[in-house]
């Protein structure tokens, strides 16, 4: 009997367009289950739906059955240790500020007695490892230690389905496989069922049992990772969502036709094995003389090295950096950096190795305990910091566009704000016309610029919502707008790509390359290497609090064999210097 | 003290009574022989270093209290001519040193205290009774340092767009106050914000469904009935002791204290024995660990 059933469910906020519609399936007990989708397509309230406690206010049709039973008759203790629920960012779950007492709260809420308590505290901190850090303080621990310390919390209780809502989004990647590994054991060797939702699933494609892509609120595919590939690559939103292994797979199908008969690879080792395939086939039929993928175009980009370094437009010079929070943990020891004008710079490295304190004080944020940072003169910057809501301060979108650009007395400013918010009032039409009425305000504000960028990252649908009720892409994207709108000369980002789907991903990456194009210095730091080898040009590697590698992301990541893009990973043996999907198409022409 | 557990409800009333008494006592002698053992737990307990903070914080205090009580109270028979006919009484001089001696004795006991007592073990003992204040006080801990880092943060960001945009540095002090108050809604609204996410992870793991236990248990001892047993017995001696009058001495109107007279009774005893058995387990434990 399935463990979980929906039967035609459907769910709305009072009054408003229906969220979720007509949504019928099951989950078995024991599978795994992922949940793919844009944002706003009803990932979360499907999963907050299965979870009696904080399902959201609404109006919802059909039913949800748990274990043959109507879910929301569920007892309160059954629903709270039996379903497990996840939330996305580690940081905001914690109750406690230390581990034994945050992993002991749910025990405690159960009225367990003591011994039963510390029972199953010490099997489940030995068995991830956390048995060490039971005193510690929360603030001390990694990201991933984090989200491990509140997946603990959930098993404790023994669940039997465990919901997970973007539970790596705000990891960095070493973090979230170790994380995803963590998630493949318990399914695999507990049986747990576990329902995920996720954006970036090329670790977690290969080990689950079925996918479900989710698209306004509807189910577009749901079925085994193999079937649904074939079926979504014809899509061009969900094309997106596959791995790149998958991906590479079905470009080179439409080649080769030989592939037809090939399983489709999920992971890299299969995707490899299909490679050799079509090498040992032109091999057999080129008379092993030319293989199509002879490395020919092993290109050495030093030329491209060059580039930077011979154009002396200096935006940015740091000398010699030192900085440490306290004394005797040097986080930063003595940085050397040139920025050039009109550069997009992405600088890397694992948790902990400084690159949030780098751009702070690249940006003049911090003040580095040692050296200094010369800035060309009359030069503006602007800063997007890797948590959007603390550059959010009005009451809508519109509001906190238009505020940011008057740089006006105070109370001009107030009036006007009054003077939009009874213009909402007035005419509730379309927010398109609204803001063109807007712009006869602002008349000290470029409204064109403004409505440019509105155009440029899509926000119009957004405008008269609450910045907090738009979802995190939303947010980062509403937040670069802002910083934009300030018309910098160098915009710094901080981790932009954290928790946007890969849709708004490739737009954001397009619009970032586009403002570049325009002059604009984009300096940013991310986990996100396939992003960076994809749109950035150079890129920065940080180690132990120096600079490790500065180069064209081609020639710092192509030597690496785990740290390194996906693709580049995959087509390694044929084309070392192919670190994205547009290079390896172009190098085999398909 | 490491090896030896002791139930933290009787830490926790032991340093109350030691609180207590260092108010009701006010006999010079009384009150420097419990300096002298409180200092020895401190150092004792290793946290010695802690005495030097207390002591920044509580000479200035002390100072003040010595040179107002007399300036401001003039009760008391014993005159002292200072300039004229301006006069300070002895007695008044008396009590604020006593006063201040007391004091000093409270602020060294509470920093023992917070070295014995952890703050879960308070909680154990609270949550039983006051299971929701406990709760509050526990999500306080963890809320303070996150809130102090998100003000932080916002801090940077707005003192960087100020550095950016505004081209007029001097500010009037409404505008700061109206900037500072702009930057607190942002954080206090962050703040809400994720504490929803908090709430809801408290309810989805089921806070509130039943009555909460705690996963620290504390059992009763044979060094907890031991200890419990000597010290009501000092206690009781002691109490005895003060209401003949042991320990205290009179004050107002004229001061009634001679150095000649033996404090070495069995009162003054008891009250040695009652301050000893922190200072022998710690004791104890350094032997152990030589």
């Amino acid at each position: 009997m399935s463990l979980i059933k929906f039967e035609d469910f459907c769910f709305r906020y009072s009054d408003q367009e229906k969220i979720l519609s007509d949504i019928n399936f099951e989950v078995n007990e024991g599978e795994f289950v992922l949940f793919c989708g844009p944002s706003g397509s009803g990932k979360t309230t499907i999963l907050a739906n299965m979870k009696n406690e904080i399902r959201p206010i609404g109006k919802s049709e059909g039913a949800i059955y748990y274990d043959g039973l109507n879910i929301r008759k569920l007892e309160d203790e059954k629903s709270a240790s039996e379903i497990g629920y996840l939330f996305q960012n580690p940081e905001d779950q914690f109750v406690s500020d230390n581990v034994l007492q945050e992993i002991a709260f749910s025990l405690e809420n159960m009225g367990l007695p003591h011994r039963e308590i510390r029972n199953r505290i010490a099997e489940m901190t030995a068995f991830f490892g956390l048995d060490k850090y039971l005193y510690k303080n929360i603030n001390e621990l990694s990201g991933g230690q984090k989200q491990l310390v509140n997946l603990c919390s959930l098993l404790v209780l023994k669940p039997r389905l465990l919901l997970l809502d973007e539970p790596t989004s705000q990891l960095d990647p070493i973090a979230a496989y170790d994380f995803l590994s963590i998630l493949r054991r318990l399914n695999e060797e507990f049986s747990i069922t576990i329902i995920l939702t996720e954006h970036k699933i090329d670790n977690i494609f290969p080990f689950i049992d079925r996918a479900v892509f989710l698209e306004g609120g509807k189910i577009k595919y749901a079925d085994k990772p193999r079937q649904i590939s074939t079926e979504a690559q014809k899509s061009n939103i969900f094309k997106n969502y596959l791995p790149y292994v998958t991906r590479i797979h079905f470009m080179l199908q439409s080649k080769y036709s030989l592939l037809d008969k090939a399983k489709i690879p999920l992971n890299i080792r299969e995707g490899r094995a299909n490679l050799k395939l079509i090498d040992e086939h032109l091999k057999k039929i080129y008379d092993s003389k030319i293989s199509l993928w002879n490395g020919s175009t092993n290109k050495t980009s030093s030329e491209s090295k060059e580039k930077f370094q011979n154009i002396p437009n200096h935006v940015i010079n740091c000398q010699n950096i030192w900085f440490a929070y306290v004394k005797d943990h040097m986080v930063l020891n003595g940085i050397f950096l040139d920025v050039n004008n009109g550069e997009f710079i992405s600088i890397l490295g694992g948790n902990g190795t400084g690159k949030t304190t780098f751009i702070q004080i690249l940006a003049g944020l911090m003040d580095p305990v040692k050296g200094n940072i010369k800035y060309k003169n009359n030069i503006k910057l602007a800063f997007v910091n890797q948590n959007p809501k603390v550059h959010f301060k009005e009451e809508t979108v519109e509001d906190e566009l238009s505020e940011s650009s008057l740089e006006t007395p105070k109370n001009d400013s107030s009036l006007k704000k009054k003077k939009l918010k009874f213009n909402f009032w007035n005419n509730n039409v379309k927010s398109t016309s609204n803001f063109k009425n807007h712009g006869e305000f602002n008349k000290n504000v470029n409204s064109n610029e403004k409505n440019d960028l509105i155009d440029l990252f899509d926000l119009t649908k957004l405008l008269d919502k609450h910045p907090y009720d738009c979802s995190g892409g939303e947010q980062q994207k509403i937040a670069i707008s802002k910083a934009l709108l300030t018309k910098p000369d160098v915009l710094f980002l901080d981790e932009p790509t954290k928790g946007i789907d890969p849709v708004s991903k490739i737009q954001l990456g397009l619009k970032l390359k586009k403002l570049q194009e325009n002059g604009l210095t984009i300096i940013m730091t991310t986990h996100d290497i396939d992003f960076a080898a994809e749109y950035s040009e150079r890129s920065i590697l940080l180690f132990d609090g120096n600079i490790q590698v500065d180069d064209t992301p081609t020639n710092v990541f192509s030597k690496n064999n785990f740290y390194t893009t996906f693709v580049n990973r995959m087509v390694k043996d044929y084309l070392p210097n192919s670190l994205t999907l547009k290079e390896v198409k172009q190098e085999w022409e398909i | 003290m490491k090896l030896t557990v002791i139930h933290p409800a009787i830490y926790i009333t032991y340093y109350m009574i030691l609180v207590l008494f260092a108010f009701i006592y006010n006999n010079p002698y009384y009150l420097i022989t419990f300096l002298i053992c409180i200092v020895a737990l401190i150092i004792l307990q290793g946290i010695g270093n802690e005495l030097k903070t207390t002591l920044k914080f509580f000479v200035p205090m002390s100072v003040i209290i010595i040179l107002l009580n007399p300036v401001v109270s003039h009760v008391g028979t014993t005159k002292i001519y200072i300039i004229g006919n301006y006069f300070i009484t002895l007695e008044a001089l008396t009590y604020g040193i006593i006063m201040s001696l007391s004091l000093l004795i409270i602020l060294l006991t509470f920093t023992s205290y917070n070295k014995t007592v952890s703050y879960q073990e308070m909680l154990y003992i609270f949550s039983k009774r006051f299971p929701n204040i406990s709760m509050v006080i526990i999500m306080a801990l963890r809320f303070i340092p996150l809130f102090n880092y998100r003000l932080n943060e916002v801090n940077k960001i707005s003192k960087f767009n100020e550095k950016q945009y505004s081209n007029t540095n001097k500010n009037s002090m409404v505008e700061k106050i109206s900037k500072t108050a702009n930057l607190l809604v942002v954080v206090v609204s962050w703040s809400l914000e994720e504490s929803m996410i908090t709430a809801k992870s408290m309810k989805a793991r089921g806070y509130g469904i039943k009555e909460r236990t705690s996963y620290l248990s504390y059992k009763f001892h044979k060094i907890d009935y031991m200890l419990t047993g000597f010290i009501s017995f000092s206690l009781l001696i002691c109490i005895i002791g003060l209401t003949q009058g042991f320990g205290r001495i009179e004050i107002y109107p004229t001061l009634m204290f001679s150095d000649s007279e033996s404090t070495v009774n069995i009162y003054y005893l008891s009250l040695l024995f009652l301050l000893l058995p922190l200072i022998y387990l710690e004791i104890k434990e350094k032997l152990i660990w030589e």
